[in-house]
């Protein structure tokens, strides 16, 4: 019993082993010949750089104004994910505590969102920006995101707040704390959970967006990070030691990101998905 | 408290919320029924009102009605291959036995976290590039097929790519579902002597139907619509072969610059994804109550 029981353990392990490996082994490939000068690379793709050669890194960095598109992608997600918790959880709040059928109707808007995907509505989206002036600039993205993506937001703060109890409101109701007060001292601090899902989830979404970027941004200095490193491998087809550099270029932040987080981003995934 | 009354702090605090919903959002979904009855090249004052022809014109355009039968094709072996896969890798990450458990799943989690344009050209990399002088050095025939110019295969290619990155995303919601389900039932069902393939037939697949839903449901949606990973490793060629229902729409209305056509034409896949949801919702409910 207990041989077949380990028997069966080395099985499983050697299964996850292979898993593994045919999982990372893209990324192995793409970082070993990215490493590479191009006679390297030329004569093969599979064995490890005879030294680091890091030349591509560096001119990948200035061809694709890594240091700018960086910061564009921090700004457009920073902003849009601040303001999306701020409209978001105030909406919902109402929304939760209100009975009526325009909350209702209100609400049901809302959600429509999930039924309608951003793809079938793209087109208009884009004349409207067009005719507010809000194309290539970064606001107007932010603008967009916030219109387009609190409702995901706002259902799940409303199902959250839900679960809080009324009584605290009553209490601080009766104290004679005004709407404002109830809402930015008391619930606000009690959403912290489902923020930091929200967080995670509109983070990687948002970070992560290519389409919207690609129909709004016409410069190469608003563009965010996926979209200028499309157009990189769009312009630079060839040069493989560059696109592969870009490559890890553009994953690096995320992936820092993840392995510092790992956590709290498994588990705002798991809630999230679940919830939603 | 209990007052629930409609007053100037409730639109107070809808207000910011609704008000870029209403426009980004209500008037574009409107707009979008408006334009498929128009031609339009999206710049110009002058709409010409042409009433059902572009709905007649997306019935008869056989690139569509290809890259229409790419999307199905691609979403079909995509649900179908994610699920089975994040199930297994879910039921094998859940055995107590296995030390580590967390690095592993984050390994097998680590490629949602990059933007679908970084998957698209680590894979053509990949298949392209390196593929070839691996199969010749072990070996395998296999990798030494033409994925990303062979016409028959190039779709497939894709599909591995968006199932390397989708994978971990729906092994996370297995994880979640089969770790919900109470462990006595486990012991119950080993001590009446229950083989492990009893187990995960007769006790954790039926209480995981919900989880399931949610997974077939999300992978169906999103590779209906999928665009990014395709875009990024293919652009759609050789020919039209790897084109998808959202690139065709996507060029019809931004290189050729047929807005009426184009919107007319995502209205129909809207109306597809519409149905397909909703079927798909009837179905798995209507199993989750069977069991």
């Amino acid at each position: 019993m207990t041989v077949e029981k380990l028997l069966k353990t080395i099985l499983l392990y050697i299964i996850l082993i292979i898993g593994v490996s045919i999982f990372i082994a893209p990324f192995y490939f793409v970082i070993i010949n990215s490493l590479k000068t191009n006679s390297e690379y030329l004569v093969s793709k599979l064995v490890l750089p005879s030294s680091f050669y890091l030349d591509n890194y560096v001119a990948t960095i200035e061809m694709m104004k890594y240091g700018k598109t960086l910061l564009n992608s921090i700004i457009i997600t920073a902003f849009s994910v601040f303001g999306i918790l701020v409209i978001a959880s105030m909406a919902a709040y109402k929304i939760a505590r209100t009975k009526g059928i325009l909350n209702t109707i209100l609400f049901f808007l809302f959600l429509s969102v999930f039924v309608v995907p951003f793809q079938s509505v793209m087109i208009p989206i884009v004349v409207m920006a067009r005719r507010l002036s809000l194309m290539n600039k970064l606001y107007g993205m932010v603008l967009v995101y916030l219109g387009l993506v609190s409702p995901t937001a706002i259902f799940l703060y409303r199902g959250f707040i839900q679960t809080i109890p009324l009584s605290l409101e009553e209490c601080a109701q009766i104290d004679g704390a005004s709407v404002y007060q109830i809402f930015f001292r008391i619930v606000l601090p009690l959403l912290k959970p489902i923020t930091s899902t929200i967080i995670i989830l509109l983070g990687l979404q948002i970070w992560n967006d290519f389409l919207l970027p690609l129909l709004m941004l016409q410069t190469p200095k608003n563009y965010t990070l996926p979209l200028a490193t499309m157009r990189f491998f769009q312009t630079y087809n060839t040069a493989w030691g560059n696109i592969l550099a870009a490559t890890v270029l553009s994953s690096i932040p995320m992936i820092i990101l993840f392995f510092s987080a790992q956590k709290q981003i498994v588990q705002g995934v798991t809630s999230g998905a679940i919830k939603g | 408290m209990k007052k629930h009354y409609y007053s100037a702090d409730y639109f107070l605090f809808i207000l910011p919320a609704f008000s870029l919903f209403f426009l980004f959002f209500l008037i574009p979904v409107f707009n979008g029924v408006r334009y498929s009855f128009f031609e339009w090249n999206g710049i110009s004052a002058a709409k010409t009102f042409v009433g059902l022809e572009n709905f007649r014109n997306v019935l008869n355009d056989k690139i569509f009605f290809e890259a229409f039968k790419n999307t199905l094709k691609f979403t079909v072996v995509h649900v179908l291959t994610v699920n089975l896969l994040a199930l297994l890798l879910a039921t094998l990450l859940t055995k107590p036995s296995v030390v580590g458990r967390n690095f592993f799943r984050g390994i097998f989690f680590l490629p949602n976290v990059l933007s679908l344009i970084v998957v698209g050209q680590i894979w053509k990399f990949f298949l392209g590039q390196a593929s070839f002088e691996l199969g010749k050095k072990i070996g395998v025939a296999l990798f030494q097929i033409g994925w990303l110019s062979d016409p028959h295969v190039a779709l497939y290619s894709t599909i591995i790519a968006s199932v390397w990155q989708a994978t971990g995303w729906y092994m996370l919601i297995y994880i979640a579902g089969i770790t919900a389900i109470p462990r006595e039932l486990y012991e119950a069902a080993t001590i009446d002597g229950g083989r492990q393939v009893f187990v995960f037939r007769h006790i954790t697949l039926p209480l995981l139907i919900p989880s399931l839903t949610i997974c077939i449901f999300l992978s169906t949606i999103n590779s209906l619509r999928v665009f990014d990973i395709v875009y990024a490793m293919t652009g759609g060629g050789p020919g039209h072969a790897t084109e998808t229902a959202l690139l065709n729409i996507y060029n019809t209305t931004f290189n050729s610059f047929k807005y009426g056509y184009g919107t007319a034409k995502a209205i129909v896949l809207l109306i597809v994804i519409i149905v397909v949801s909703f079927a798909q919702i009837i179905l798995l409910k209507r199993k989750e109550v069977d069991l």
